[in-house]
């Protein structure tokens, strides 16, 4: 099921412009078909404060889409639940574009968090900002997420969402997931990863965000046994 | 029609197909006064008021609105209790081709502002006790009148000096309109009014009602239904229960006239008729019910399982001393009817309890159990010209087998226009499928048996079922709590009570630095939400259950309450 639409284009690091400094963290670039340049690059826990700020831009629709809850506020814990991140079991991607002053600023995250009574299961949530919805990002975001999640292991991305939030249906029937009921107005999407996922990113795109979410985990170097390895 | 399965189980003489006059409501309450005008039309606390008497109420009321400015299509807020002034305004409204927007009279300031303001209300007809929240609602919205009546107007004259001088004040009835210039009386409006107002051709596709619905997210949109679509669930209804005799039943409007379900079931079908409708102010005085089910010889009882349960469970009953036995035929709606609850009260009265089906969206009814053979635990079949299928719960678009659940469409005449100023909506609930026809898509997931009986399984739309066949969006209330500044976290759910209602429960996680008692948060949301939105119990946790990315289950709540009261058990 999926989509003609036109899809991002990888912009392979030697490309990207401006040149980041040395030692600066590893952001993958990807040109959406608009024309808008989106970066990603694993969460960790500096952003909390930048999360906090995130959530609290989201329109009501959205935070309650994504927290099935009209929570107006993130607690303290909560945030650092989702900053402070193992980065194998609990992974997210921050979504950013450039700023006006060159600073990245971030639009969106998607998370996979690994089922802890089943290692080969993990729940996926993604958030956009509002003004940044239609661009294709979500999609982006979880399929680049996948490429991550099965190099750690997992085969299943399960999620809770709302039945008349379309997007996220779209996205997941793009993975070709199935879909259960799980309460009122609500479903349960499972999709299997398929060996063949990331094919719609791209190899190149591919190798660069596995090379960036191991760094992340790694942060010295990689170990031999490192599931990243296998590409 | 063309045939469809369930046609086989229709009573002797139900038809299929129906014949709908264009006719406006209106012209259905015309036809009662030219044919019965000495019939009893309304009781009311023991005052009597004819065919006759209610059309010229109509006429002078539907005249006094004129004066007001009020031409056809403008839009006028009902904001009543049930009482004789409710159907003459609603009437009144029809005559000149005006759309009623009825409030729930529960309905918080807040509540009221949002539909009036949406609607955009030129006028609100309410009663004296609403006058505050109406005044305080005003700001928001275009009102340009306020028309305020005293329940006791229509009260027999020893009752109404009772109540004047024991009630009225300590009951919040009494209303002072000085120094505001929107505000007038009804009573003061028609002495002064023409006996009749100017013509309006009111035509059947003539818009009549915006009936405000929660959506699965809990925000109110207004349900555009038509004069044909009102009048043909009228005659609907009275073709699925033949053997009603015309101008001679006597029904009971215990259930919010202001709502769908009453409007139709027991207002314009008893009008359509020529019955006597006993109008029954608050259908939470059990006791007061009973009584006037007893002296009134009531015949038709529309209502919900919560109600039939009451009354079958009253001290009073079980001692014998009200002979409900008149009672001949009740329709229950809004929620699963308990097989012990039906058969208590088919016991009790010796006539038929039936369960159907409906959405304000239709009219409200769809579906109704056959008086000869219906089905516990299933809302019955669709009633004439009335159309059903399932679909796959995903796309909404496949069709499924008998059998297998999926989301309940239904089409027919009594299917609204679509949802006022919300194209999107509308168009999403509203859908045309490959048969060419427009579906209504209900949210509820339901089962068609191989024979054609529809079972309800599960609703789509996140609610509870409240008291009274109301209707609570938890998001409504997690809204409310959410705005006191020690609650971090709040889920909302319904937790049964007996077989049929549930009250609402809060599970909330607070600040540690701002302790407070749950009878805070209760008075807390009482100051913002209408009573039955109140959550009867709030539990404070350490912090709400969650999946792993952090999403809160309110199914979770739900499940580990079961878990418990199975343990305290
Ligand atoms: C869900 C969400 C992440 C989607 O992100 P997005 O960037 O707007 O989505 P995309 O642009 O990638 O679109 C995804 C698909 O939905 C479709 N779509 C987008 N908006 C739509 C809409 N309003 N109606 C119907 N379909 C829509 C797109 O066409 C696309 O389908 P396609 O691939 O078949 O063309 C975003 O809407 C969001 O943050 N919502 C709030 C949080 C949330 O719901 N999270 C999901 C649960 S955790």
């Amino acid at each position: 099921m999926s989509s003609d639409r036109p899809r991002p284009r990888f912009i392979p690091p030697a490309d990207v412009l401006p040149r980041p400094a040395p030692g600066e963290e590893p952001i993958v670039w990807f040109e959406m078909p608009g024309g808008l340049q989106v970066g990603l690059r694993p969460i960790h826990p500096d952003d909390r404060q930048a999360l906090m700020e995130g959530f609290q831009a989201l329109s009501e629709e959205s935070r309650y889409h994504r927290f099935l809850s009209p929570m107006p506020r993130l607690s303290d814990r909560q945030a650092r639940y989702l900053t402070e991140l193992d980065q194998i079991d609990h992974f997210a991607w921050g979504i950013g574009i450039r700023g006006d002053a060159g600073a990245i600023e971030g639009i969106g995250v998607a998370r996979y968090v690994r089922d802890t009574a089943d290692r080969t299961t993990a729940e996926v949530a993604v958030v956009i900002t509002d003004p940044y919805h239609g661009l294709g990002l979500g999609t982006l975001a979880v399929q680049a997420l996948a490429v991550v999640a099965a190099t750690r292991g997992i085969e299943v991305l399960t999620g809770y969402l709302l039945g008349d939030n379309k997007p996220m249906v779209r996205i997941f029937q793009g993975m070709g997931a199935t879909f259960t009921h799980a309460g009122p107005g609500l479903v349960r999407a499972e999709a299997v990863l398929q060996d063949d996922a990331p094919g719609t990113l791209g190899e190149e795109a591919c190798a660069e965000l596995i090379r960036v979410a191991g760094r992340a985990s790694h942060p010295s170097a990689p170990r031999s046994d490192d599931p990243d390895q296998r590409g | 029609m063309e045939e469809r399965i369930w046609h086989q189980h229709y009573d002797q003489g139900v038809p299929t197909s129906l014949e709908y006059p264009d006719l406006a409501l209106g012209d259905l309450l015309t036809k009662a006064v030219d044919r019965y005008p000495d019939r009893p039309a309304i009781r009311f606390m023991g005052s009597e008021m004819n065919y006759r008497q209610l059309g010229e109420a109509v006429d002078r009321f539907s005249a006094a609105l004129q004066g007001l400015g009020v031409v056809k299509g403008d839009r006028v807020s009902v904001f009543m209790a049930n009482c004789p002034q409710t159907v003459i305004a609603y009437e009144a409204i029809w005559r000149i081709g005006g759309v009623a927007v009825p409030s729930n009279p529960l309905y918080t300031a807040a509540e009221f502002a949002h539909q009036a303001a949406d609607s955009g209300s030129k006028v609100v007809i309410c009663l004296s006790m609403m006058y505050d929240r109406v005044l305080t609602a005003l700001p928001g919205t275009e009102l340009e009148h306020i028309v305020v009546t005293n329940i006791k107007e229509y009260f027999p004259p020893i009752l109404k000096v009772l109540f004047t001088l024991v009630k009225e004040k300590s009951g919040g009835h009494r209303a002072d309109l000085s120094g505001e210039p929107r505000a007038v009386w009804m009573r003061d409006l028609m002495a002064a009014a023409r006996p009749g107002p100017e013509p309006v051709s009111v035509r059947t596709d003539d818009l009549a009602v915006l009936m405000y619905t929660g959506g699965t997210t809990g925000v109110p949109k207004g349900v555009e239904l038509s004069h044909r679509n009102l009048m043909a669930n009228c005659r609907q209804l009275q073709a699925v229960s033949p053997g009603l005799r015309e101008a001679e039943e006597i029904m009971i409007s215990a259930l919010p006239l202001t709502h769908s379900y009453a409007m139709t079931v027991c207002m314009n079908h008893s009008i359509d008729r020529g019955y006597l409708q006993v109008i029954v102010p608050d259908a939470r005085d059990i006791k007061g019910l009973l009584e006037t089910i007893h002296k009134e010889r009531a015949t038709l009882l529309p209502g919900v399982p919560a109600l039939y349960s009451a009354l079958g469970n009253h001290p009073g009953v079980i001692a014998g001393k009200y002979d409900l036995t008149s009672v001949a035929q009740c329709v229950s709606g809004a929620a699963g009817l308990a097989p012990e609850v039906q058969r208590r009260f088919e016991e009790l009265t010796g006539g038929k309890v039936v369960e159907g089906y409906g959405l304000s969206e239709a009219s409200p009814v769809t579906h109704v159990n056959p008086l000869g053979g219906g089905r516990n635990g299933t809302i019955g079949v669709p009633m004439p010209d009335t159309d059903a299928i399932i679909v796959d719960e995903d796309a909404e678009a496949t069709l499924m087998a008998p059998g297998e659940r999926g989301v309940l469409c239904v089409r027919g005449p009594q299917v609204m226009a679509g949802y006022w100023n919300q194209p999107e909506e509308t168009a999403d609930t509203l859908r045309v499928h490959d048969d060419g026809h427009t579906w209504l898509h209900t949210g509820d997931v339901a089962v068609m048996s191989e024979d054609g009986f529809f079972t309800i399984v599960d609703r789509k739309k996140d609610m509870i079922l409240a008291a009274g066949g109301l209707n609570v969006y938890p998001r409504e209330v997690e809204d409310v709590l959410y705005e006191h500044p020690a609650v971090r976290e709040a889920g909302v759910i319904g937790v049964p009570i007996g077989s049929t209602d549930q009250r609402v429960k809060a599970f909330v996680v607070v600040d540690s630095e701002m302790p407070v008692e749950a009878q805070e948060l209760i008075d807390f949301c009482r100051e913002r939400l209408a009573r039955f939105k109140v959550p009867k119990h709030v539990e404070f946790l350490d912090e709400l259950p969650k999946t792993f990315v952090g999403k809160i289950l309110r199914r979770e709540l739900a499940a580990a309450e079961l878990l418990r009261e199975q343990q305290e058990s």
